[in-house]
């Protein structure tokens, strides 16, 4: 795990929490010390029907250190029954209680017969990130809720993209992968979001393949789905935004799918069409570029951080200074990551360091010949050291601070288009 | 009581009570007799720990850097005291607006084990590095509490390594404390230990300690200084955007007062008894008759009762009319109220400037000092529903279902859910306090009363998430007796 986090990137394993909350009438409960789910909520977009103090938790105080805290925990989940409206709950344990030793696993295991199920993950924050967190969660749901199905359903595919919340476009996102894989006549099926919840969830063993869009979060799970219910998988690396990623991210899943290959190349053909139409009629603001130059750096979790140096190297021929990734991605993932930051247009090879220590990170940013005002996409750590160095900065990755996102989506065709929208709007607003 | 150490606990406080389902008159009359107990909740939903108001009381200082000893999501919030820091720069008028500068040590599987000793002792050392500030503060948390590592041994030892630093152990460990405030005692006993350490300097005359929460806006920070320097002292204004001189300097001040009742309180009296500063704790400064209680309280300690009455008077002057016009629009408007110690309170004492009337009380402590108010509001009010809890909408909603205020003052997220008109009485951008905040304040609830449109369609297509049998039961059902 990272050693000391200086501007810190993401936040701990319990902040799965916000994995639970992203599932509609899914109730996270936990039991933790007092302040977790404040610590660990966001306020963007998090009011919903669930808002982080909304969340029954166990509060634990000097007493329960001591003597434990499994008799709180029981009431806790036995009242939340009685009073929260849910159709899952979720019991998710901190720090204290996976050091002091409350077998929170027996507790939960009491309710197996409730009105509505109840699971268990084990999220202490000491234990890992929020990207394991998100991790466990759906382990969870897998090994405790669901059962191996022996009906497929034909075209039915689960879409698993980054985490919730985490990802500040994750709903818009997963609403357009959806949309591009309807597009190829499969059934979509997320978890995540505005009606899609426990009845979604249920359809998950009959999927006839799991579709990953992630560099590595999430990959656990697609295996363990593969053991479970015989469900073999597609791991898409690379988030795509924009024309060129959009059309391969389609060409390949068609072929995974076994959909008719003229049938993938209409719908690419009149996705590409509408996007150079747009893209053309802007293009002299990008050719004559007065407002952003040819080197960008970004500062994100694996998938944007791949994802934008992609669209920005193939799609808007920009050139990439060192890229981050901020995430603590495993260190088995980290090679093949690398490995696809290569495969860029022209040869292109973009430098990628996994570095969690901002002040690295921005050490860095500060010393590097970006060829005039650098263009950064980062956390809004970023912020300031961009405009010390009278950049352009677009914040896309946690922590977000300067924008509200409901649910826009820098995926597919039409994402890359707002990325664009979003960068050049920065550019043109200032006077540089 | 035997002279013991205040251990920063607000808990610890004889006579000082957390969770609790009452009225008005009820609370009153059993404080009086002795009869309230501390107790607790059998199902609850999340509060704020003390760890998130150390933070925040000294996350403005300037050369400073923040160590947190915790895992990595102690400080998964810390975006909103990005936020408020840099707001707060901009309004000050600074130029080259900086981030604050927070390392989290990352106790892993293996500090657990083997005690997070050297993850500590590489972030100080990391922080003098890159930052070489004056100031190192270090932030306990629930694991590191837990698995027992000795932070003060250790910052003694690293302060005889880096002498160029003051290095700040802070004992903020979350579950030890329900009251998030207690926060504030821990960094404030820190400060004197590690800071100040009892020693006298030279008075300066004129000179008083303000002392101020985060979440007072620079528009009430110049509220304040108007109102101290119109009495010919002047302010030194802690520890919200002040440094290592302006904490050095409380020692020399001529008097204490404070803008929030549960912020240095406790700390004023550690001054009065080492540094011999007399203080003034009374009220927040919200609303006509607190502001004159907050002023008054200031005014006496340095001896300028008789200048105060003059200006109270020609503020009076000033301001009535203008309060008048708001009370026109607000008189007779039923109100419930929630928010933290200080903010409650005063809020209930602001809305009889204009003629409103209290139904429900949403406060998270109860004490001597809680008393006070209660018996000034029961003097006022008919009796009114009084429910000591740290947040737990669940209770909230419940009550407010029932009482159907007209307006409701204080966090108000689930209130709106209902479609009761609502007016967020905690804004540490915009003005609250003093004879003008009034004025402020006072428009925003008028305003947000004729225009309700926003919360009633809120209300009207979404649902809290509680059960419709949770709105028949008693609210204060899930309290129980023998708490921590």
């Amino acid at each position: 795990m990272a050693k000391l986090l200086d501007k810190q990137r993401y936040k701990c394993a319990l902040a799965a929490m916000q994995t639970v909350q992203a599932i509609d009438r899914a109730l996270p409960i936990l039991h933790s010390g007092p302040g977790c789910a404040q610590k660990l909520s966001d306020t963007n977009g998090s009011s919903g029907y669930f808002s982080p103090n909304i969340f029954p938790c166990t509060s634990i105080n000097e007493k329960d250190v001591v003597f434990g805290g499994v008799k709180k925990l029981n009431s806790t989940i036995e009242n939340a029954l009685k009073v929260v409206d849910a159709d899952l709950y979720v019991v998710l344990t901190g720090c204290i209680p996976e050091i002091v030793g409350d077998d929170s696993g027996e507790v939960v295991s009491r309710f197996e017969d409730a009105e509505k199920p109840v699971i268990y993950a084990p999220t202490a924050g000491f234990k890992g990130n929020n990207y394991k967190g998100h991790e466990q969660v759906v382990d969870a749901i897998i090994e405790q809720y669901l059962k191996k199905s022996d009906k497929k359903q034909k075209g039915l595919v689960n879409i698993w993209a980054d985490v919730p919340y985490q990802d500040l476009f994750w709903l818009g996102n997963l609403r357009a992968l959806e949309n591009l894989v309807s597009e190829l006549g499969l059934t979509p099926n997320t978890i995540f979001g505005y009606n899609r919840g426990i009845e979604n969830i249920k359809k998950i063993p009959e999927a006839e393949f799991n579709l990953l869009v992630s560099p590595w979060v999430g990959l656990g799970n697609v295996k363990k789905m593969e053991r479970k219910f015989g469900t073999p998988y597609l791991h898409y690396p690379t988030l795509p935004v924009g024309a060129t990623e959009t059309s391969k991210f389609l060409r390949e899943v068609g072929k995974f799918a076994g959909v008719a290959e003229e049938k993938v190349e209409a719908v690419i053909k009149e996705h590409e069409d509408y996007y150079y139409y747009l893209i053309g009629r802007y293009a002299d603001l990008f050719l004559e570029n007065r407002v952003i130059n040819k080197q960008f750096t970004v500062v994100a979790d694996a998938q944007y951080s791949l994802g934008i140096t992609k669209f920005l190297v193939n799609d808007l021929g920009l050139i990439p200074a060192k890229q981050f990734v901020v995430d603590d991605t495993p260190k088995n993932y980290r090679d093949q990551i690398a490995e696809e930051f290569k495969k860029l247009n022209y040869g292109i090879e973009a430098e990628v360091s996994f570095e969690t220590d901002g002040y690295k990170i921005h050490e860095e940013i500060k010393s590097h010949d970006y060829h005039g005002y650098p263009l950064v996409l980062g956390g809004y750590y970023e912020k300031e050291v961009t405009e010390d160095l009278k950049g352009n900065f677009l914040n896309i990755s946690w922590p977000v601070q300067d924008k509200i996102v409901f649910d826009r989506s820098y995926v597919g065709y039409e994402g890359g288009i707002r990325l664009i929208e979003d960068i050049y709007t920065i550019a043109v607003s200032r006077f540089n | 009581m035997a002279n013991v150490t205040y251990s920063g606990v607000r808990e610890s406080k004889p006579g000082r009570i957390n969770d609790l389902g009452s009225t008005g008159k009820e609370v009153s009359e059993n404080f009086k007799k002795g009869c309230l107990k501390r107790a607790d909740r059998s199902f609850a939903q999340g509060l704020q720990c003390q760890q998130i108001n150390s933070m925040a009381a000294l996350m403005s200082l300037e050369d400073s850097v923040f160590i947190s000893h915790s895992p990595q999501g102690c400080v998964g919030c810390s975006i909103m005291a990005v936020d408020m820091y840099r707001v707060g720069q901009i309004h000050r008028g600074v130029r080259n607006v900086k981030n604050p500068r927070l390392i989290v040590t990352n106790i892993d599987q293996k500090s657990v084990v083997f005690g997070g000793e050297k993850k500590l002792r590489d972030s100080v050392q990391k922080a003098v590095e890159r930052y070489s500030p004056k100031l190192i503060f270090v932030y306990a948390s629930c694991a590191s509490g837990i698995i027992g590592d000795d932070i003060d041994a250790i910052c003694a030892d690293l302060q005889s390594e880096y002498p160029d630093q003051i290095i700040v152990p802070i004992h903020c460990e979350g579950f030890k404390s329900k009251v998030c405030a207690s926060g504030f005692d821990a960094a404030f006993i820190s400060i004197n230990k590690y800071i100040l350490k009892k020693q006298k300097v030279p008075k300066e005359e004129g000179l008083i300690n303000l002392f101020a929460p985060t979440t007072v806006s620079y528009a009430d920070q110049k509220e304040m200084e108007r109102m101290i320097s119109l009495l010919g002292a002047k302010v030194n204004y802690i520890p919200f955007y002040s440094s290592l001189e302006k904490i050095k300097k409380i020692p020399a001040a001529q008097a204490s007062t404070s803008i929030c009742k549960v912020f240095a309180d406790e700390f004023m009296k550690t001054l009065e008894e080492d540094y011999d500063i007399p203080y003034s704790h009374t009220v927040m400064p919200i609303g006509i008759r607190n502001t004159d209680k907050w002023y008054r309280g200031i005014a006496k300690v340095i001896g300028k009762e008789k200048e105060v009455e003059e200006i109270i008077a020609r503020e009076h002057e000033r301001i009535e009319p203008l309060v008048k016009k708001i009370r026109d629009r607000l008189q007779g408007k039923r109100v419930f109220i929630c928010g933290g110690t200080g903010r409650s309170f005063a809020a209930a004492a602001l809305i009889d400037d204009f003629g409103m009337e209290l139904v429900g009380l949403e406060t998270p402590t109860y004490d001597d000092d809680a008393q006070v108010d209660i018996e000034y509001l029961n003097n006022i009010h008919k009796d009114f529903v009084v429910d000591i809890a740290n947040m737990q909408p669940f209770e909230q909603v419940n009550l407010v279902n029932r009482l159907k205020p007209d307006a409701f003052i204080g966090v108000p997220e689930w209130a709106a859910k209902l479609g009761v008109p609502t007016t967020h009485v905690l804004d540490g951008k915009r003005p609250t306090m003093g004879y003008d905040g009034l004025l402020f304040l006072g428009n925003k609830i008028a305003d947000q009363l004729e225009n309700p449109g926003f919360n009633k369609k809120l209300a009207a297509h979404v649902k809290l998430p509680y059960k419709d049998s949770w709105y028949e039961e008693n609210p204060f059902k899930y309290i129980t007796e023998g708490g921590n």
